[in-house]
């Protein structure tokens, strides 16, 4: 999509009617699976819809298809003789100076970073992209031009002002929202038992140890993969840890159905062992599992909470090294999918609820007295986060009307339900979010 | 003011502060200018072309992301915006594929392939004319055409990784990987052709 398209922007996206809508919920609920009841047959369409993209043998609109094939074909047809040149060209670099390119960009351009077998390579690139980007060019009146654009830009300003966007929480309205915030609000007011004492000095090292080892299998694995962090399965699945589903029509049954089992493609790839994910202060922890596992079986297995992958953006090697990927299992998600009142500033339990190991990008772990990490809560989302804030500051300032009004607590579960499904992802690559 | 980020500053703009952006302009002009430089070929265009930029940016600025970086938005605007004035000049960059590399004795693998490793490329410290250096690399980049010079200098200017430009520039992750695997070619022998026409010496290049 081309930015000159936001001069254009439909202001009225097109939409799922309620019904259709309604049909796509139950669909999903479902997992994919049948779907009984008054929606069951604009989820059947949905469902055959959806298959389109799997390239299920279904009946599909020909004409629209053909409609569409013929377009792209007077596209291509347009750029021919570039995209030719460009096809030629695409063969005219050798494998291993390929692998160098891809080596170098991963590493961020920061030739020091690339694998020393690739460097030499590396180091032409390196230089090739010296002489675009730093020989002088010799351009002049830059003092001028400055003037020129601020004035010129300060001119349409005032014929055409910024319309500033209102504030407002994406997604559900913040009044929905209420209902799943007092119950986090009010998770302060549980007594979550903490052990007082510290946990064993024993069970932190050892989990020391973990986070040093994982560490390098995150390293070796970017490594491989060009820079990109363990991923399974892309699709944006409930945090439903061992669950399996039908998927699509599917005869088969996809297991990959949770973030943990992004973090499981390190012991499923033979980068680590399964006890390396294991943490001692995790009671229900395993250490081996059946060959062709793709998951931990249920989430109290799980000891590590990982970033979720399922957001449009996901960090990879060269997102700054003080990103965290991973910690000590996160208490918010499993509290929430048990229907029980979750306080998003408590520590993990691994450790007693002292604190939690955090391990950072850059291969260096930190045991973190907070869940707050850089003013970015590593339990939520960025939206629920802002959600929370912006709560607290109303009830703090006296909210509309001088109070808020809690709902009931089957109220608060229905909205709970309805908003962490295990569906949430990170606002961005920035946004740290693990689970489950 | 000068040490707020760029997302920072936009957000002020956006509420009403004309100088958050003037301190936007002042912060990339030198690398903008640059980079359109290269990307167009000529100071008048590349001028021109940076004004754009920002009175675009304006009109884009209600439907920027916050939680997106700034500055990799300011960049592909800027692409778009010389894209576009590229396609009002007229102008097409043909591609000279039979270049030689300098260096290579007989062709490389059939002249299907550039071996970086005989890409002669002046060392920092060499003593050459910065303006003749300038020219020679203008010459080569306008060898290449507008869509492998683009993403070549997006990534050099930006130093995104495939995913970011990727998401930049709305095409295909793999559709980045090879069109930038081919800039880098096309620059590599559009290079070695000019500093072979140039008559660059052996001792002038790494």
């Amino acid at each position: 999509m081309s930015m000159n398209d936001f001069d254009h922007a439909d202001p009225n996206p097109p939409m799922l009617s309620e019904a259709d809508a309604g049909a796509l919920d139950a669909l999903v609920n479902a997992g994919f699976g049948a779907v009984r009841g008054p929606e069951a047959e604009r989820a059947g369409r949905i469902t055959s819809l959806l298959r389109v993209l799997d390239d299920a043998p279904v009946a599909v609109d020909r004409a629209l298809v053909d409609a569409a094939l013929a377009r792209v074909v007077r596209e291509q047809s347009a750029d021919a003789g570039e995209a030719a040149r460009e096809v030629e060209l695409e063969r005219s670099l050798s494998v291993d100076d390929e692998e160098a390119l891809d080596a170098y960009v991963s590493a961020g351009f920061d030739l020091s970073r690339v694998p020393g077998a690739l460097r030499e390579r590396a180091a032409r690139i390196d230089a090739m992209r010296g002489l675009v980007v730093e020989t002088p060019t010799g351009l002049t009146g830059g003092q001028l031009l400055m003037e020129r654009t601020a004035h010129a830009v300060a001119q349409l300003r005032r014929e055409r002002p910024v319309e500033v966007p209102r504030g407002r929480v994406s997604g559900p309205r913040l009044a929905d929202l209420i209902g799943v915030a007092a119950v986090l609000l009010l998770g302060a007011s549980v007594f979550l038992p903490i052990a007082g004492a510290w946990t064993t000095r024993r069970e932190r090292v050892s989990c020391a140890g973990n986070m040093a080892s994982l560490a390098g299998a995150f390293g070796q694995y970017t490594q491989d993969y060009r820079g990109e962090l363990p991923i399974a399965s892309a699709w944006r699945a409930r945090q439903a840890v061992g669950e399996e589903r039908h998927w699509l029509g599917n005869t088969g049954k996809d297991p990959s159905r949770s973030n943990s089992a992004n973090l499981f493609t390190l012991a499923r790839a033979g980068y680590t062992r399964l006890g390396t994910m294991a943490c001692s202060g995790n009671d229900h922890a395993v250490r081996s599992l059946p060959g062709d596992a793709r998951d931990w079986q249920n989430l109290d297995q799980v000891s590590y909470s990982y970033y979720v992958m399922f957001g449009d953006e996901r960090p990879d090697a060269t997102a700054p090294g003080s990103t965290i990927v991973l910690a000590d299992r996160s208490p918010v998600i499993s509290r929430v999918l048990a229907n029980q009142p979750a306080f998003p500033l408590v520590n993990s339990s691994n450790h007693d609820g002292s604190g939690q190991w955090a391990l950072r990008l850059d291969g260096s772990a930190v045991f973190a007295r907070s869940p707050v990490v850089n003013g970015d809560n590593i339990w939520l989302p960025a939206n629920l986060e802002e959600v929370i804030g912006q709560i607290r500051r109303e009830v703090a300032a006296g909210a509309k009307g001088g109070t808020v009004e809690l709902p009931t607590r089957r109220e608060a579960a229905e909205r709970r339900e309805q908003m962490l499904r295990g569906l949430e992802a990170p606002a961005s690559a920035r946004d740290v979010f693990l689970g489950p | 003011m000068s040490q707020l980020s760029d997302e920072a500053l936009f957000e002020r703009y956006r509420k009403g502060d004309n100088g958050a952006l003037r301190t936007i302009i002042e912060r990339h002009h030198t690398e903008l200018l640059r980079f359109l430089y290269r990307l167009v070929g000529e100071q008048a265009g590349a001028e021109d072309v940076f004004q754009e930029t920002f009175l675009q940016v304006h009109l884009s600025a209600a439907s920027f992301d916050a939680t997106r970086r700034f500055r990799p938005w300011l960049f592909t605007i800027a692409a778009n915006k010389a894209r576009d004035y590229l396609r009002r000049k007229g102008r097409r960059r043909t591609l000279e594929l039979s270049a030689p590399v300098a260096g290579s004795s007989e062709g490389d693998q059939g002249g299907a392939y550039v071996d970086l490793m005989e890409v002669r490329v002046p060392a920092p410290d060499a003593a050459l004319d910065a303006a003749e250096t300038n020219r020679l690399v203008q010459r080569a980049l306008d060898k290449l055409s507008p869509s492998l010079r683009e993403v070549l200098l997006l990534a050099y200017f930006q130093r995104l990784s495939y995913a970011q430009v990727a998401d930049e520039l709305g095409i295909p992750l793999g559709t980045v990987k090879s069109r930038l695997h081919a800039a880098v070619a096309a620059f590599a022998r559009a290079w070695g052709a000019v500093s072979s026409e140039s008559g660059l010496t052996p001792d002038e290049a790494a």
